[in-house]
């Protein structure tokens, strides 16, 4: 177990690398480098850069040396410091714009994996072992539904909903009376109020997939031999389904929550721009957009990190459930 | 052990599955029984029927399959007699018997386990919920029941997954799984098919064995005649869901007497026997398709025309408990010795 975990580890360290080199490449695409773009943005607002500054900030990022060298100098000072550079369109340490934003990224992307797999996992078990009634039909249809209707869409029909009938404008984390206000159970209604529409969408796109999963696996595993023995051993159905075939389909649907997590990501940035709430998401759009590439760069090595990370927990997980895997 | 009251009692047992395409009568109007601590064993070919015969005694048919018509009478410990036929497969009565006094072992035992469980817990918890014993307890008899059927150092291997094991220690696994509430049926279902030819002995030796010292009644499903003649106190020859011949072991391979069985005895490979082996000419019908009149009539070499492919034989018994279903033996044959 150990061993598996460390040599997944291993694995990960130059998938990394990988990443931060595209990454880097990215940052690298604009035309001219950084401080180019800095000047420029300066004077177009009326300001001037010192030379003395100019200078400091070239031998930081050491856009005078070769492309490896500064390739080594931003990663050190990441992996070693913790230091991803300063934006230039904020004026701010990278790290401390990120750092919220990611962490309330991480917060909706779990709470989204969490409600995705208590509602579908029970539905599909559900519909495996009913199949073809009425109720696995309905889910189906539902499934259906959620696979079809596009996030964006059913983004802007919860907020016209909301709009409607709360009168509640959206946008942000909190409404402004709660703004500055210290946490109370109010504080945190209001917050669920403006969190809500961007879990029910993602949580309801990945419920469609991972009811279909399980349903189809449960319906493999129902057949198997293992589970006939099982019934010959005198188990009640619902010890017998959930003790065997539950907990043998369980592990494709472990490996697809792995991977739904950049799915989940990358969902999120586009309803996170619609509503307007602080991700990173609607961040990294506007970074791009002012070609604020050390910012853009930051958050997408982060979320490749974390997309990384998922994907050895998930396997981690897998080697839990699966002395197969275990001891392989 | 004939005159002994039987432990099982199978009456004109019916299952059929229902499809769009029609009903498959896979078992119609299988009727024999078993004594206490008697080895049956239920030949024939492929589709004959043997398993759903043995699904429908466990009460783990699956859809759409279901027992149309018959009873299965079932002499529990406590000396009740219940028709297994009558009760909830899926109810409580049911699962009290199953897996506590009637226990079945399959074909595969590399699927038939569980892949990520311990042989230990798979074996303990049949213990748990019959004899309502603690884990640690339920685990104590686990590795009993492994000694029992002969897994080398069983304590310690415990927390092993099938996996892990051999074929034949899997076997023996699901062996041990079945005898861990003492049932007074075993049903083992092909139980070496899928084992090589030593192992095969080994887990044959070890299930007669058992049944012996257990006082076990051991109802084995099976191919291979070979076997048949090792093992078996009685035997029942099933041909398209229907009992062909049935009878005492010893009499049967002394003298049989459907055309079918005598046909199987012809396939048996004998060591040293010059020439090549014989087959039954033919191929089973299929089950949608059957003949009219006797179901082996489109093979049979002694099939007699306007007879055996209109009207269906009558169970014809014997003394020394032998049964045939065929012509030969019945009113035709009796008319015939008459008038000749
Ligand atoms: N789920 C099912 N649906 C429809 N027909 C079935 C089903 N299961 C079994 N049958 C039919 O029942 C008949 C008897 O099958 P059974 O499995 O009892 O044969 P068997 O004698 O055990 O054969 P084998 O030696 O191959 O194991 C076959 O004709 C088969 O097609
Ligand atoms: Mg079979």
């Amino acid at each position: 177990m150990v061993a598996y975990i460390l040599r997944r580890v291993l694995i990960m360290a130059p998938t990394m690398v990988l990443i931060s080199v595209i990454v880097f490449a990215v940052i690298q695409l604009p035309p001219g480098d950084y401080l180019d773009t800095l000047v420029a943005q300066m004077a177009s607002q009326g300001d001037r850069v010192d030379d003395a500054q100019l200078a400091a900030l070239r031998a930081r990022y050491g856009l005078d040396q070769p492309l490896l060298v500064q390739y080594f100098r931003w990663i050190s000072g990441i992996v070693l410091h913790g230091d991803f550079g300063q934006s230039f369109e904020w004026n701010k340490p990278i790290a401390d714009l990120i750092m919220p934003r990611i962490g309330l990224t991480l917060a909706i992307a779990s709470v989204v994996l969490f409600l995705t797999s208590i509602i579908a996992i029970p539905i599909g078990v559900y519909s495996a072992v009913r199949q073809y009634s009425i109720g696995d039909h309905l889910a189906t249809l539902f499934g259906f539904i959620g696979l079809a209707v596009p996030n964006v869409l059913l983004t802007l029909g919860l907020l016209y909903i909301t709009f409607i009938t709360f009168g509640l404008e959206p946008g942000g984390l909190f409404s402004r009376e709660y703004q500055n206000a210290p946490w109370s159970l109010g504080k945190v209604g209001d917050l669920v109020a403006h969190l809500w529409i961007p879990v029910v969408v993602l949580t309801l796109a990945g419920t469609a997939e991972v009811i279909r999963v399980m349903r189809a696996t449960m319906l493999d595993e129902l057949v198997k031999p293992y589970v006939e023995t099982a019934r010959a051993k005198g188990l009640s159905e619902v010890r017998l389904i959930t003790r065997y075939p539950v907990r043998l389909a369980l592990n494709p649907i472990v490996s697809k929550l792995g991977w739904m997590m950049p799915i989940i990501l990358s969902s999120e940035a586009i309803v996170s721009v619609i509503v307007d709430i602080p991700t990173t998401g609607p961040l990294l759009l506007r970074a791009l957009l002012a070609q604020d590439m050390y910012l853009a760069g930051a958050i997408i090595l982060m979320l490749a990190f974390i997309t990384v990370v998922g994907t050895l927990v998930s396997d981690v997980l897998l080697a839990v459930l699966d002395p197969r895997i275990r001891y392989a | 052990m004939p005159g002994m009251a039987p432990i099982l009692q199978v009456e004109n047992l019916k299952t059929h599955f229902a499809s769009r395409e029609g009903v498959v009568k896979a078992v119609d109007g299988v009727s024999f029984a078993i004594g206490a601590g008697e080895t049956l064993c239920v030949v024939g070919e492929s589709g004959s029927g043997k398993s759903i015969t043995a699904r429908s005694i466990m009460g783990i048919l699956q859809k759409p399959g279901r027992i149309a018509a018959g009873q299965i009478l079932f002499r529990k410990k406590d000396g009740a007699v219940v028709d297994l036929a009558a009760l909830a497969p899926k109810g409580p009565e049911f699962r009290a018997i199953r897996g506590s006094e009637i226990a079945m072992v399959f074909q595969e035992p590399m699927s038939a386990l569980s892949p990520v469980h311990t042989i230990g817990s798979q074996i303990a918890e049949s213990a748990e919920i019959h004899m309502g014993l603690s884990r640690r307890a339920a685990m104590d008899r686990a590795a009993e029941v492994l000694d029992r059927v002969g897994f080398p150092n069983a304590r310690q291997r415990l927390d092993a997954y099938a996996f892990q094991l051999s074929g034949g220690m899997r076997q023996r696994v699901a062996i041990a799984m079945a005898l861990t509430c003492e049932p007074s049926l075993l049903i083992a279902d092909e139980p070496t098919t899928a084992l090589d030819v030593t192992t095969q002995a080994v887990i044959l030796d070890l299930l007669a064995d058992l049944s012996d010292t257990l006082d076990m009644a051991l109802l084995f499903i099976t191919h291979d005649l070979g076997v048949v003649a090792q093992i078996a106190d009685s035997v029942v020859v099933m041909y398209l869901g229907e009992v062909a011949e049935r009878g005492p072991a010893d009499t049967l391979f002394a003298a049989p007497r459907h055309p079918y069985t005598r046909g199987l005895m012809r396939c048996i490979p004998e060591v040293g026997r010059a020439g090549t082996m014989e087959t039954i000419p033919g191929i089973v019908p299929h089950p949608l398709n059957r003949p009219a009149g006797c179901p082996f009539n489109t093979r049979c070499p002694e099939a007699i025309a306007g007879l055996c492919d209109v009207a269906e034989p009558p169970l014809t018994s014997f003394a020394g408990d032998g049964a045939v279903a065929c012509h030969l033996y019945g009113e035709y044959a009796r008319g015939r010795a008459v008038h000749g």
